[in-house]
């Protein structure tokens, strides 16, 4: 399925993405599935990735969503801690949509939460293999085939920079891909392309809500300026921003988009 | 490219034609705003009255105002100005361009009379036009303080600059907090051209206009470096 049309599709103030593709991993649902549904809605082509069988619905619910309103999206299985999946992942959205402009790591999560002292060695490989190898493959795939002019955006965790008891395995990992991406920038520049960190503060997601005690959720919201936790629309009009050529300038940097707690 | 987010939100950019300020006040008249543009000192009066021309010649709305900025008074006094032109309704948007720079000197010989008056500019007209802006900004606007990368690219000579640059950041993070409750939210953007003519820096200007515009209501207490891949 390769629509020439949408390549010529002229790009207007409300679809400044038209004629771009957009891969967002991690995306059938909370703030990935909110990113492709905004991207979509920028005029982009997005191929929806999700991880296993399990989230395939979720998966085709985000694409149903994009299409009834007009946009071109695609589902694809690939689970991110699978350096020949990911591989694939980006072969089939060229394959699919005839290129790749914007590359949205989102994928993320496994979290252990224990001590320094009380992870094992399993904990330890497995909060590594997702959020910082898998990644790490991931933006060479994405510096390979992105095209020039084009986006690679890894979404982080501001608990990368505001780490607490409990959290250094998954910390590290994040904070290990933030330097990816800000190496990655420097290395890709001329081919003007923009590799950005985009690090979401605590949103309202099924997994938040799932893995947050009320207690905490109302500590974060008391601390936070705007008095309310973020929703995923709110971290994906930013990601959008960094897709548009209004953020050419924007490179190399971690963007904190936390409603002022940080 | 006119896309009306701004209609109906006025801006008020101090030092307007210092750096990136004539791209920002394009920029943001460009996406509806009516800007009201300060001119630092009399002798920038002509440069200021030649850009409202260019914006009103886009289509634009803009004014010129003109005041000093070291003297707390004559701030407040401009921020009353300000609103009256744009007759009461309120400023949504104040940008604190960023003044003019010292010629660069090491630590050890700054003059003290050069000191005071960087530092006044620099450091203490920002503090007070945040104040201002702190007060009378309207609910869910923004302020944005610009300038170069001096607190980041920390250069031989440039100890005084960069030290009245990183206290504007400062002053934004714990502004950003203050007011955060009223949905007003606080920046700064710094731009690093890396050679390049600072005016040509049109992406600093569009990520301002970017801090402006609904999308970005979520980012606050934050500083958004643009121009070159940063060392750091």
């Amino acid at each position: 399925m390769n629509d020439s049309s949408r390549a010529t599709a002229p790009r207007t103030p409300t679809t400044p993405l038209s004629g771009k593709v957009a891969l967002v991993t991690g995306a059938s649902r909370g703030i990935g599935a909110e990113i492709a549904r905004t991207l979509a809605r920028g005029g982009a082509a997005v191929v929806v990735n999700y991880r296993d069988d399990a989230d395939q619905e979720d998966a085709a619910t985000v694409v149903h969503d994009i299409e009834r309103t007009g946009g071109m999206a695609s589902a694809v299985l690939a689970d991110v801690r699978d350096p020949e999946a990911i591989a694939q992942l980006f072969d089939r959205t060229a394959a699919t949509f005839g290129g790749l402009d914007i590359a949205v790591l989102n994928a993320g999560g496994d979290a252990v939460v224990k001590s320094v002292i009380d992870t094992s060695e399993a904990d330890f490989d497995r909060v590594m293999a997702l959020n910082a190898r898998g990644q790490f493959v991931a933006l060479q795939l994405a510096a390979r085939n992105v095209r020039d002019g084009g986006r690679i955006v890894f979404i982080s965790s501001s608990t990368a920079c505001q780490p607490y008891p409990g959290t250094a395995s998954y910390s590290g990992a994040k904070t290990a891909t933030e330097v990816y991406v800000r190496v990655l920038a420097r290395e890709i520049a001329a081919r003007r392309i923009t590799a950005n960190v985009v690090s979401p503060g605590m949103t309202a997601t099924q997994t938040m809500m799932s893995q947050t005690t009320e207690a905490r959720r109302a500590t974060v919201i008391a601390a936070t300026p705007k008095g309310r936790i973020a929703m995923p629309v709110d971290i994906a009009d930013v990601v959008h921003f960094v897709a548009t050529d209004a953020a050419r300038g924007v490179t190399g940097q971690i963007l904190h988009v936390n409603g002022g707690l940080l | 490219m006119q896309t009306g987010a701004l209609s109906g939100k006025s801006a008020l950019i101090t030092a307007a034609c210092q750096g990136i300020g004539p791209s920002v006040a394009a920029a943001l008249a460009a996406q509806g705003a009516r800007v009201v543009l300060h001119a630092l000192r009399e002798s920038s009066v002509e440069a200021v009255h030649a850009l409202v021309a260019t914006i009103r010649g886009a289509s634009g709305q803009a004014s010129a105002l003109c005041g000093d900025l070291t003297d707390p008074a004559a701030i407040a006094t401009l921020f009353d100005e300000a609103e009256r032109v744009v007759e009461g309704v309120g400023i949504d948007i104040v940008v604190s361009n960023a003044p003019d720079a010292l010629a660069s000197c090491p630590l050890a010989d700054v003059d003290l009379a050069d000191y005071d008056r960087l530092t006044a500019l620099n450091a203490k007209a920002r503090f007070f036009v945040l104040q201002q802006a702190g007060r009378r900004v309207r609910d869910n606007g923004c302020i944005v303080v610009t300038s170069g990368d001096e607190s980041h690219a920390l250069e031989i000579g440039n100890a005084v600059h960069a030290g009245a640059s990183a206290a504007s950041e400062l002053y934004c993070r714990v502004l950003a907090k203050e007011i955060g409750a009223r949905g007003v939210t606080v920046n700064v953007v710094t731009a690093n051209p890396g050679g390049k003519p600072v005016a040509d820096l049109t992406e600093a200007a569009d990520v301002v206009a970017f801090l402006a515009s609904p999308e970005a209501r979520w980012i606050t207490g934050q500083h958004i470096r643009t121009g070159v891949a940063p060392a750091a």
